[in-house]
């Protein structure tokens, strides 16, 4: 039966009620499960697909979780449908990265819908477990080298037969696991299922399964006419975007990210050659991964206001060679993934997608700089006084700075780009579940990225093991702690990156508490500093020291020295900037708080026309990968002008981009502007506090681009030795 | 204390009544329902909101001549008084509350800043939160500079780890009142398990500056969670001084005018309380309660289960449903993305209505959010309004009527409208054609009128088609045809008190009060103690039940506990209608175990992991005596009423103008049947019904549409 036969409102209200169902699978998953990763963090999806597989509707929450169900469901269908095969009632978990699954603690499970004998459609829930097995409880093993070293790994298995929960199979998981509670997760998943597929039954009773499949397709279809019509508004060109990966898992070593999105009507392609191979650490992801970092990228940043669906995924096409940091291939350690290679990725795909949006009109505004690059892992572990051993997965880092936009600030500790519905747990349920004090949790001074709109601010914790049994443990897993991946936008500076720091030997909490004053802030805090290691496992936490860690701001968006004064004097006010970098990088001169709007004048003009004084320009060497992706643009017969944010013009008949402040000619408008444009090299610290300078290694260096006539900041990039540089060519004008 | 009306008074229900008043942003609206018959009065008047007692007196006047007494002898026999405001609502969608302060616990200032991260998107449908781009946190209710954090510090066990000084109280307060603070909100961490230190703060305030209002976090709402009590303090502290003084003055005047029973106030769950008892940011979305109260009165009385209550007033448009015979409750409510942890009605709002002010955004025409209220009021109305509102575009296309406006006593000038309509949409936007741009703005009010319908039924899995729709309010059957029509709703209810639905539901309140608290989880194992708690609660709420001093016909009690399997993080209300003689924590247990199931599944249920008791609460209602409903004789003629008249009215739907017959709504008897396309202009409303349409009015004085094709 063809679509058109379904009239316009039987189509919303299905749909909707889809859309309602897959909403509803999250929040009894949610409701059901035990863990403050997934109820305080929301790290879990949803979704209903197509019998093969084709993501339909995807519910709340972390929009990675959801694009992993396509591959998943194709797996089970691979392995499984020879007998005894998929029948009525199954259900089927599965949790390895290389049969589609993110990483190991993000467990998907899906139920198969059958109706009058037929498989009319899939449901699936995702979402990270409390723990997973392996040597580390939690899931993170640092020194892992091998995906053996690692938690447990499922092949797709029947968890559920003919209704039935397979009890034996439930034991030999929680078998592997040390966390009991993780139960309720597995329980949680079962739970979303089985109220996803009665109700996905129960449209079909009203409607028929033929007319609900029906809007089903029509969904993605129309999915993927919405994306591609977007498409058709944006300029065709390629964009070529690096993204640093800092740690390994073993150690610090910056790596490389590479992607070349070429936009050719209204197709995208995705090319992953040129970045680093795999590491020997964990912090790598399979294709799976990939995939899902790429489209939920695509939905984020073009697909805003449609159904987030397989429709996608039909205009975007996927280049990756196999063994690369974000190609992983087996036995390769995968498991810090999600918040490494894949959140890497994803905001790689987003500056992109962003910096085409800048040159088109009717776009524009949609652009961002980056949100907070990366996600931690922070886990204490330890006994608390009644005897009870509990992991905390403290989550604060959720609340992290978001990206400038073309016309406001990034919102403050507004939450992570993946997760559509961030929340952080509260600090009193935190300290009433687990062993810990937390001494505060503020915003960070300077946090965001500097630019005419800043980032949004992101915030720190401090905390000291309180009503333990003893002294705990303490891991910190993550990157982003030497390389600032909050990137920033149209000249605008990349945001904080994350830090770790302990204090020895600071006193207990009753110790503190006797001098009548906890420490409100990392200033205050007493004891020995110390800059801790990143993925390190089970550093002491002694009952006498305090732990202490910010995470990613985001990124700003054009010139600091155009932002408004009065607003720079209100952050200044609020604390969310200092005096320093309101003088350093936004030029505005205060006076107990009031701007000076003389000296402020005079120190802007001063430190633009410092910005050229060395005149000094970019070697842009031959760059074979760069040349092989231009060869299909060169072709196109390139006309009329485009405008790059209020930045750059071109015009593509005089061939020449012009700086759209002063039209000083940069560059031939065939090439990247940046070419034409005065460099300054300088450590990352330049572009504020907490910028790498912890755990530089002195490979990574901040790049700003200025027009050599006025003086304006028209780039600024974070890149490493080695490291292509992130560049762009439009095809033709818009 | 119990006892109805017959009972309570000397002579009988004759001559007595029930009032009931609510303020809305454009108009105060009065209702008295005679307890003997159910003879209904209604009076509408201008709301004052320099003093919105002024408003409130005026519609007093009004509804006593309408039921033929003089004002001191209509409250003189008055047996129940029940006001419903909007104030508080308005005081926050306008941001025009108090100057707020924040006390809060040393190194926790920033959480009312970070809101949990989820203030960017609270309250935000997936697919707003989806253009994240798009997303932002809501203006702050403090600002920064307010914000005072004292060196105090407790534990999870209610454990003072650092004592909070007086001395450091009143340097905080101090530098709050040094800044010019008009009210001060308190929430220290784990104040519900030690609330010493809050309580101090209070009483340091009332030394220094015995005026100032101050909300403790843990008396407004003692359970965990730092973020949200400091929220639900933070908005009472806001919206509490308007609130307070208001009330106050009130009741002297309404003492004043010789009403002898206590003033009751609406609250957001539907309930009343006297004014002493009334916590301001409990009244917040009270106005919208009360419409769903008189909304659930009226469609039990006429067997309907499924209902979608529509209520168009001049600045806000409120959507609340009634599913299989009760109305949804929300634990959490959402206001402007601050959470609240009062259990409200889920009613969903948006910034349109009458008032709703059309403008020209660069090439876009947008309605609202902002609206004229009821000061300068839309431009047609001649009090100094110069932008065009809805009202406005409604009269320049003829579904007004310029001399019977509030049954005439309002006159409306076309003149102004068009003027208004022409310089600041026409003009941008339409080359000047004032007609085109009047009914724009009509479609574009509709249009998003009937996205949040959409969003309260279908996007909540409900269809819209099973419902039947009410509409009320002062512009709601004006636009109910429009907004019904575009979600598939075939049946429009208008209630014969429509414009005064909320004045209405008020006079239908009972009084309602709730306790809860946080409790040990071993607490569940030890009977005496828990039956202890639970009695201690159940003594709250019937003292407070007394203590209103309202005469009421029986109370009924809940009881309820909040449990969950150990460590699981979220909980499942249990509820009792009673408590048993036997084990409290077997009959809690085993009403844990199949209320779990219901909601998860028999597969979901854990057979080694313990259960766990986390909160317990008694829900109390005190029963007020309502009047019965009228029911009118049908006078049923087999040929549809003959018009009075006609307007030419522009239909934007049809886009053309058509002469349409005109009735007069007063002479519009139950019992007859009017053909679309018609208006029935009623003196505080307008009924419209489109040209696919036809209208009966039934025994209880309901006018109802019938849509059809389309």
């Amino acid at each position: 039966m063809p679509a058109r036969s379904i009239d316009p409102v039987t189509f919303e209200v299905i749909w909707h009620r889809l859309l309602d169902i897959t909403e509803e699978m999250g929040i009894k998953y949610m409701r059901t499960s035990g863990s403050q990763i997934l109820v305080g963090a929301y790290d879990a999806s949803t979704g209903i697909t197509l019998p093969d597989g084709q993501l339909v509707t995807m519910g709340p929450y972390i929009t990675t979780q959801a694009h992993v169900l396509r591959l998943i469901i194709q797996s089970v269908l691979r392995m499984r449908s020879r007998p005894p095969g998929i029948a009525e009632g199954d259900m089927y978990i599965c949790n390895d990265p290389y049969l589609g699954a993110t990483h190991q603690p993000d467990v998907v499970t899906v139920a198969p819908v059958h109706y009058g004998g037929n498989l009319h459609a899939w449901v699936g829930s995702s979402g990270h477990w409390l723990d997973i097995g392996g040597p580390e409880l939690g899931g993170f093993n640092m020194n892992a080298k091998t995906v053996f070293d690692e938690g447990l790994r499922m092949p797709p298995t029947k968890i559920v037969e003919g209704g039935e929960v397979r009890e034996d199979i439930v034991e030999l998981i929680m078998n592997q696991l040390r966390e009991p509670l993780a139960e309720l997760d597995l329980r949680g998943q079962i739970v979303a299922n089985k109220a996803g597929s009665d109700r996905l039954c129960g449209l079909f009773d009203q409607f028929g399964p033929v007319v609900v499949e029906e809007v089903m397709r029509k969904g993605i279809d129309d999915t993927e006419d919405r994306l591609r019509r977007r498409l058709r508004q944006l300029p065709d060109g390629v964009w070529r975007e690096v993204q640093l990966l800092d740690h390994d898992g073993h150690r610090s070593n910056v790596r490389k990210i590479v992607c070349t999105i070429t936009k050719h009507n209204d197709q995208l392609r995705m090319d992953f050659t040129g970045s680093d191979p795999q590491a020997d650490g964990f912090a790598n992801c399979a294709y799976g991964g990939l995939r899902a970092a790429v489209l939920s990228a695509v939905c984020i940043s073009l697909g805003y206001d449609m159904a987030w669906n397989d429709g996608v995924a039909r205009c975007v096409e996927i280049i990756a060679p196999e063994g690369t940091l974000v190609t992983a291939q087996y036995p390769a350690p995968v498991s810090l993934s999600t918040i490494s290679a894949i959140i890497l990725t994803l905001n790689l795909v987003v500056r992109g997608l962003s910096n085409m949006m800048l040159a088109s009109p009717e776009l524009r505004e949609e652009a961002m700089a980056g949100w907070c690059g990366t996600s931690l892992g922070v886990s204490i572990m330890g006994a608390n006084d009644r005897g009870v051993v509990s992991v905390c997965p403290e989550a604060s880092h959720f609340a992290a700075g978001c990206g400038a936009r073309t016309y406001s600030d990034g919102v403050d500790t507004g939450g992570i780009i993946i997760n559509t519905t961030a929340n952080i747990p509260s600090v009193e349920a935190t300290e009433a579940e687990y062993p810990i004090l937390y001494l505060f949790r503020r915003q960070l001074s300077d946090s965001g990225g500097a630019g005419k709109f800043r980032g949004g601010a992101s915030a720190g914790v401090a905390l000291s093991p309180y009503a333990a049994a003893g002294p705990l443990e303490c891991s910190f897993a993550g990157v982003g702690a030497e390389v600032p991946n909050g990137f920033g936008l149209a000249g605008g500076l990349p945001g904080a990156t994350a830090r770790y720091l302990r204090f020895l030997s600071a006193g207990t909490v009753e110790e503190l508490a006797a001098t009548g004053r906890f420490p409100a802030d990392v200033a205050e805090i007493p004891g020995v500093r110390q800059v801790a290691e990143i993925n390190k496992a089970h550093s002491a936490f002694p009952i006498d020291s305090i732990e202490y860690h910010n995470w990613q701001g985001g990124g700003g968006y054009g010139d600091p020295l155009e932002r408004d004064p009065a607003l720079v004097a209100s952050d200044v006010s609020a604390g969310i900037v200092t005096g320093r970098m309101a003088k350093e990088l936004h030029g505005v001169v205060l006076q107990d708080g009031s701007i000076d709007e003389r000296s402020t004048r005079q120190l802007r003009q001063r430190l633009k026309s410092q910005r050229t004084q060395s005149g000094a320009r970019l070697a842009w060497d031959d760059d074979p990968l760069w040349e092989a992706s231009m060869v299909w643009l060169r072709e196109q017969d390139a006309s009329g002008t485009a405008q790059y944010a209020d930045l750059v013009t071109f015009d593509f008949n005089a061939d020449v981009a012009t700086c759209s402040a002063c039209n000083h000619a940069l560059a031939s408008a065939r090439t990247d502007f940046r070419e034409g444009c005065v460099v300054l090299e300088t450590a990352t610290s330049e572009a504020g506090a907490v910028r790498g300078e912890d755990y530089a290694t002195g490979v990574t260096q901040l790049l700003r681009f200025f027009c050599p006539e006025c003086g304006r900041q028209l780039a600024a990039e974070v890149t490493a030795d080695g490291a292509p540089l992130s560049r762009f060519v439009l095809a033709s004008g818009v | 204390m119990t006892a109805g009306f017959a009972e309570d008074t000397d002579q009988g229900t004759e001559g007595r009544y029930v009032i009931g008043v609510d303020i809305g942003g454009t108009f105060t609206d009065a209702c008295a329902v005679a307890v003997a018959d159910g003879k209904t009065f209604t009076a509408k008047a201008r709301s004052t909101p320099e003093d919105l007692t002024r408003g409130l007196v005026e519609a007093l006047h009004l509804l006593s001549a309408e039921v033929g007494l003089r004002l001191p002898d209509l409250l003189q026999s008055t047996v129940k008084f029940a006001h419903g405001t909007t104030q508080t609502t308005n005081v926050l969608f306008t941001w025009s509350g108090a100057r707020t302060g924040l006390i809060t616990t040393r190194g926790f200032g920033d959480e009312i800043l970070i809101m949990r991260a989820r203030g960017r998107v609270a309250g935000k449908s997936l697919a707003e939160r989806r253009h994240l781009r798009a997303t932002d946190k809501p203006p702050r209710i403090v600002e920064p500079e307010l914000i005072e954090e004292v060196n105090e510090r407790v534990d999870f066990r209610g454990r003072p780890l650092v004592r909070l000084t007086e001395d450091e109280a009143r340097r905080a307060v101090g530098a709050l009142l040094d800044k010019g603070t008009e009210s001060i909100a308190v929430a220290l961490l784990w104040s519900h398990e030690n609330p010493e230190h809050e309580l101090l703060i209070a009483k340091v305030v009332s030394e220094m500056s015995p005026g100032t209002y101050v909300a403790l976090s843990h008396e407004l709402a003692p359970v965990v969670g730092e973020y949200e009590r400091a929220s639900t303090a933070a908005v009472d502290a806001y919206v509490g001084p308007t609130l307070v003084a208001y009330l106050r003055q009130l009741v002297d005047i309404l003492r004043e005018a010789s009403l002898q029973v206590p003033l009751l106030v609406l609250q957001g769950g539907g309930g009343a309380a006297t004014a002493d008892h009334t916590v301001p940011v409990n009244t917040i979305e009270s106005g919208p309660a009360a419409g769903m109260v008189a909304a659930k009165s009226v469609a039990q009385s006429t067997g309907l289960d499924n209902v979608i209550a529509t209520d168009v007033g001049g600045t806000t448009f409120k959507v609340g449903l009634i599913v299989d015979g009760e109305i949804p409750m929300a634990r959490e409510t959402i206001i402007n993305q601050y959470s609240l942890l009062m259990p409200m009605i889920d009613v969903v709002s948006i910034g349109a209505g009458g008032g709703s002010i059309a403008w020209a955004d660069d090439t876009r025409l947008r309605v609202g959010p902002q609206s004229a209220g009821s000061d300068p009021g839309p431009a047609c109305y001649g009090w100094g309004g110069k932008q065009p509102t809805v009202t406005d575009a409604d009269l320049v296309l003829g579904f007004l009527n310029a001399n019977f406006f509030l049954g005439g006593r309002q006159k409306l000038n076309r003149r102004l409208a068009e003027k208004a309509i022409r310089e600041r949409v026409a003009r941008p936007l339409f080359d000047g054609d004032v007609i085109k741009a009047a009914a724009g703005i009509r479609r574009v009010v509709d249009a998003a009128m009937a996205d949040l319908v959409r969003k309260a039924t279908i996007e909540r899995g409900h269809d819209p088609r099973a419902f039947l729709l009410y509409a009320y309010g002062g512009a709601g059957p004006l636009h109910a045809a429009d907004y019904a029509k575009d979600i598939g709703v075939g049946t429009i209810i208008v209630p014969p008190e429509a414009t005064v639905y909320s004045a209405y539901g008020a006079a239908a309140s009972d009084i309602q009060h709730s306790a809860q608290r946080s409790v040990r989880p071993e607490m569940l194992f030890e009977e005496s103690e828990l039956r202890k708690a639970l009695n201690s609660l159940e003594t709250q709420v019937r003292g407070f039940l007394d203590q209103q001093g309202v005469p009421t016909q029986e109370v009924r009690l809940t009881y309820w506990a909040d449990m969950r399997y150990e460590r699981q993080l979220h909980d499942v209300r249990v509820p009792l209608k009673m408590l048993p003689d036997d084990r409290l924590a077997d009959a809690f247990q085993s009403a844990f175990l199949s209320r779990y199931g219901t909601i998860y599944g028999a597969g979901a249920i854990l057979t080694d992991v313990n259960t766990q008791l986390l909160k317990l609460g008694v829900e109390g209602v005190g029963v007020i005596a309502k009047p019965p409903p009228r029911r009118f004789e049908l006078r049923i003629s087999d040929s549809p009423l003959v018009s009075e008249g006609t307007r030419d009215i522009f239909w934007p739907e049809a886009d053309r103008w058509i002469e349409t017959p005109i009735f007069h709504g007063p002479s519009v008897a139950p019992g007859a049947q009017i053909q679309g396309p018609a208006v029935i202009d009623h003196p505080g409303t307008t009924i419209v019904i489109p040209e696919l349409g036809a209208a009966r009015v039934d025994e209880v004085g309901n006018t109802v549409i019938t849509l059809w094709g389309g």
